[in-house]
């Protein structure tokens, strides 16, 4: 199935809530084989477009096409059976099994003989065997974030949207799951992520979109997007560079100066 | 073949309601030849060994394995919907549109001219509860609902205080507060065909809610990103409701308040299921069918005065296992 699904396509996406705009005619192709990076400040639209492209959230203008064809006229199950959604952090867990909650990712295959086997290889790559048994109200918030991960890889879906997956994780475990997208996305995966660490994003995507203010401001691959001028007037702070490496230094002051 | 996760649990539920079944109609206050008024039930001959069977003892626990089995079911998929443990089948404030039905069918003296007037009058109190419970709480999520069944709850507890307070004569508001406690003595057989309908429709649309609960442990969102409906017409939301309104509607309508059981039973079993409230559905139903038998048999020997009314059992049965909940809750966090 992953081989012959075609782009997710948003375009003319504008989503209102109340009186705030908080997309504004947004367009965007999301690709197989490609880690996607969503950045931008707080506030700035990613969530509710990641809701979008998830399907999870009908814009009030645009539309959103997985292989040319609408999501609305696409049946929830197949939906998805092609698009895997992590939202931002869940809550408070169930004190099922780990084992158990990562086969919830297996629910829209119905009674099928390869759950198994999928949800085995989504605990491999996750590297959360060890927790199988667990019950996941007592795992830690690092082994919490691999498990919901895992969920999704469960699906094992053409394409993977996940909101702020390494938010909770430590260096190491943030730079894990990181690889693991870009591994994904070599096997033909279509990852599509936020992320707040400029670092990680400029290092692991493939191509990054800034967003600002229900807007796109930049899309393309993270050494073209992430400039300084950029990053100032869409984080309002001053960057460093080291080997790569996107530090925010200081803030701005509103005239433009930095505030030391 | 795969062996279900459950079967065990399943087993030992099932055995214990055909046992408790059984042990229902052979006991009682007159000692019956069974085989012979069983034979004579199937043969229509009007003994009276049969007639005790067929129209006392049978309905009885029949009812009891139905209302039961409903409460405990309906338990369990509330309390999976709401993602709330405390959530329970009288929420929605159904129970208390089918008591307040009962009443007015009570003040109005109807109950003393028609038989059926009574299960009749609850059974319309509860599908009007049903209908002022959809429209309020609409598509609105479950906030909305719980905000709907307390609005409800409250409202019909007022009517039924007023109604109580209005009922000139004591003798009535007597009958009313007997039937308000819940029980399942003198039912007939059509008091079981009153209810059956609304009881096969709304466990069967509450059985049909079981992977979507599932789903919805980790929220709604990844819920719908595994492709279930939460909102419209086939959603989750309308057939929790409206499988759930028919359901405990009609069990109130023949039986009164039976508390305690809806609340009680998925939490019994909850730790047998790991925790997966798909797993939890027919454990419940079983579970809540076996608890409100043994009740009612326990209601039917146990000597006092005036006969003790099953709801009344429930209730005095059920709270103690809340004390020792809150107190494992405390040691154990869990």
């Amino acid at each position: 199935m992953s081989r012959e699904t075609g782009a997710l396509r948003a375009s003319g996406i504008c989503v209102r809530l109340g009186k705030l705009d908080v997309l504004k005619d947004v367009s965007l192709e999301a690709r197989k084989g490609e880690v996607l990076g969503l950045i931008g400040p707080n506030g700035a639209g990613k969530s509710t477009f990641l809701r979008v492209m998830a399907g999870l959230r009908l814009p009030d203008t645009g539309r959103v096409t997985l292989d040319n064809v609408a999501f609305a006229a696409i049946s929830p199950n197949r939906r998805a059976r092609h698009i895997a959604f992590v939202p931002q952090n869940g809550g408070r867990p169930p004190p099922m099994s780990v084992y158990d909650l990562i086969s919830l990712g297996r629910l829209p295959f119905g009674c099928d003989l390869a759950n198994r086997a999928a949800i085995l290889r989504a605990m491999a790559e996750t590297g959360t065997e060890m927790l199988k048994n667990r019950p996941a109200s007592a795992l830690s918030g690092g082994e919490l974030a691999r498990v919901l991960l895992a969920r999704a890889l469960a699906s094992e879906t053409p394409y993977l949207i996940a909101d702020e997956p390494i938010a909770a994780l430590d260096p190491a475990h943030a730079l894990s799951v990181m690889t693991l997208f870009r591994d994904l996305a070599r096997k033909g995966t279509g990852v599509m992520v936020v992320l707040h660490d400029l670092t990680l994003a400029a290092r692991f995507c493939d191509r990054v979109v800034l967003l600002d203010e229900g807007r796109i401001v930049g899309c393309g691959i993270p050494a073209d997007i992430m400039t300084d001028a950029a990053m100032r007037a869409v984080y309002n702070v001053d960057v460093r560079r080291l080997d790569g490496a996107v530090i925010p230094w200081s803030l701005l002051r509103t005239d433009g100066d930095a505030i030391r | 073949m795969i062996r279900h996760p459950d079967f065990r649990l399943i087993l030992v539920l099932s055995s214990g309601l055909a046992a408790l079944f059984v042990a229902a109609l052979f006991w009682g206050e007159s000692s019956l030849d069974i085989p012979a008024a069983f034979r004579d039930l199937l043969d229509g001959r009007h003994s009276v060994g049969a007639i005790i069977l067929g129209q006392l003892r049978l309905p009885r626990a029949l009812l009891a394995v139905l209302i039961g089995g409903t409460l405990g079911l309906c338990g369990a998929v509330l309390q999976g919907y709401l993602r709330n443990p405390l959530a329970d089948p009288a929420l929605l404030g159904v129970s208390g549109g089918a008591a307040l039905g009962a009443v007015v069918v009570f003040y109005t003296g109807l109950s003393a001219g028609i038989g059926l007037a009574l299960p009749a009058g609850g059974l319309a109190g509860a599908l009007l509860a049903v209908v002022l419970l959809l429209g309020l709480a609409g598509q609105g999520g479950t906030m909305a609902l719980l905000l709907a069944g307390a609005a409800l709850t409250s409202f019909f507890a007022a009517m039924t205080s007023l109604t109580l307070n209005l009922v000139s004569s004591p003798y009535a508001s007597f009958e009313i507060m007997h039937w308000l406690m819940g029980s399942l003595a003198d039912r007939t057989m059509t008091h079981v065909w009153l209810c059956l309908p609304g009881i096969v429709a709304g466990c069967g649309l509450m059985f049909s809610t079981a992977r979507t609960l599932d789903a919805l442990t980790l929220g709604e969102d990844v819920a719908e990103s595994l492709g279930f409906r939460l909102d419209g017409l086939f959603g989750v939301q309308s057939r929790v409701v409206v499988g759930a309104a028919l359901a405990v509607g009609s069990s109130v309508a023949v039986s009164g308040a039976i508390g305690f059981i809806g609340l009680v039973v998925p939490h019994l079993l909850r730790p047998f299921t790991g925790h997966r409230p798909a797993r939890l559905l027919v454990p419940s139903f079983l579970g809540g069918a076996v608890l409100l038998l043994l009740a009612d048999e326990l209601a039917r020997v146990i000597p006092t005065s005036s006969e003790l009314h099953v709801g009344v059992l429930t209730a005095v049965g059920g709270a103690p296992l809340f004390f020792w909940r809150v107190i494992r809750l405390r040691r154990t966090g869990v």
